[in-house]
């Protein structure tokens, strides 16, 4: 999980600092479902279970706009391979 | 499947595409006011679907597609049979020239056959994303009937079909929202199958009729009156 580790500051005091490992087990458990990369801004690419509860790999343009899926489709989960021209949200226009 | 605007699409796996099983780039030098024909031996173990482009430039920049009259010059036939596809490239212009010829081969609805891969690419890549991937929706192969009352209809709306029929008339509903491109050749009684236009009235010249009315929602084509075409391949893509 690059980028979202919160380092432990040593004069934190001890319920702050499980508190802060708790977190960053969390983060580290939820990428079990879904990985996210991003390059320090932006999402670049999806991994795992998607925000409509469906599994596959989206990948972003540089504008941010998700424009790659591969794997289930929203309606019925059947597997593909989507494209979307420039402009069109990928999770959107495929159902 | 629900409704998906296919326009929006780079490329869409819910939907078939044409497969090119062969592929040829050639140069050739036609004098003014010849006609030269360019033989190509396809080695597929059927007759594939004709196509063709040409140019005057080595990059296709001005490339111009399958002309029945050409005003000035350009590719008068292109046909496939079992063994060759066959270009004939008409020079009308008032000089000799060098004309840049690409020449494909789709998989026609018929053929069962295996098809080793095309023999050389356009470019090093296969698939590339930086070009339109236009779904197919329908493909058929209509056999002539004289009867434009014998109608054939097909539902493509939530998914590609492929049609063989006998009809006067083919009703495609697609209700895309837009206009479909199609493509159409003609197959005659020796399996000849060639890539056609508008009718050819010159006497002694077979006579050719297909005629199409499209909508955002259907596309109906008219057979027509032939004298020797047997069938209509008829192919339609979702990209406007």
């Amino acid at each position: 999980m690059p980028n979202r580790f919160q380092p432990i500051n040593s004069s934190q005091s001890t319920k702050a600092a499980l508190q802060q490992i708790n977190n960053n087990f969390m983060m580290l458990d939820a990428e079990t479902y879904t990985k996210t990369t991003t390059n320090g801004k932006n999402s670049q690419m999806v991994s795992g279970k998607l925000p409509n509860g469906r599994y596959g790999e989206v990948f972003y343009d540089a504008g941010g706009m998700p424009r790659i899926l591969i794997g289930q489709a929203p309606n019925d989960g059947r597997p593909g391979i989507w494209i979307t021209k420039e402009g069109f949200n990928v999770l959107d226009e495929v159902n | 499947m629900a409704k998906q605007n296919l326009n929006h699409f780079v490329f869409n796996s819910d939907w078939p595409m044409d497969k090119i099983v062969f592929f040829k780039q050639t140069t050739v030098t036609v004098a003014k006011g010849a006609t030269q024909t360019v033989t190509i031996p396809h080695y597929l173990q059927f007759t594939p679907l004709p196509m063709a482009m040409c140019a005057n430039s080595a990059d296709f920049s001005d490339a111009k597609s399958f002309e029945p009259l050409p005003y000035d010059w350009g590719m008068n036939i292109v046909k496939a049979d079992a063994t060759n596809i066959t270009v004939q490239i008409e020079n009308g212009s008032g000089s000799t020239i060098t004309v840049y010829l690409r020449v494909y081969g789709l998989v026609p609805e018929t053929a069962t056959q295996e098809a080793a891969i095309t023999s050389r690419q356009s470019s090093k890549l296969i698939f590339d994303t930086d070009k339109i991937y236009a779904p197919l929706i329908f493909s058929g192969v209509i056999t002539e009937d004289f009867d434009s009352t014998k109608v054939a209809k097909v539902n493509v709306s939530h998914g590609y079909k492929e049609l063989t029929a006998t009809a006067g008339r083919l009703i495609v509903e697609h209700n895309l929202g837009f206009l479909p491109y199609i493509m159409y050749w003609k197959e005659d009684a020796n399996g000849v199958i060639s890539m056609t236009g508008y009718p050819q009235f010159e006497p002694g010249t077979p006579l050719e009729y297909i005629s199409f009315y499209c909508t955002t929602d259907e596309v109906q084509a008219y057979l027509g009156y032939s004298d020797n075409v047997n069938k209509w391949h008829i192919r339609i893509y979702a990209n406007a």
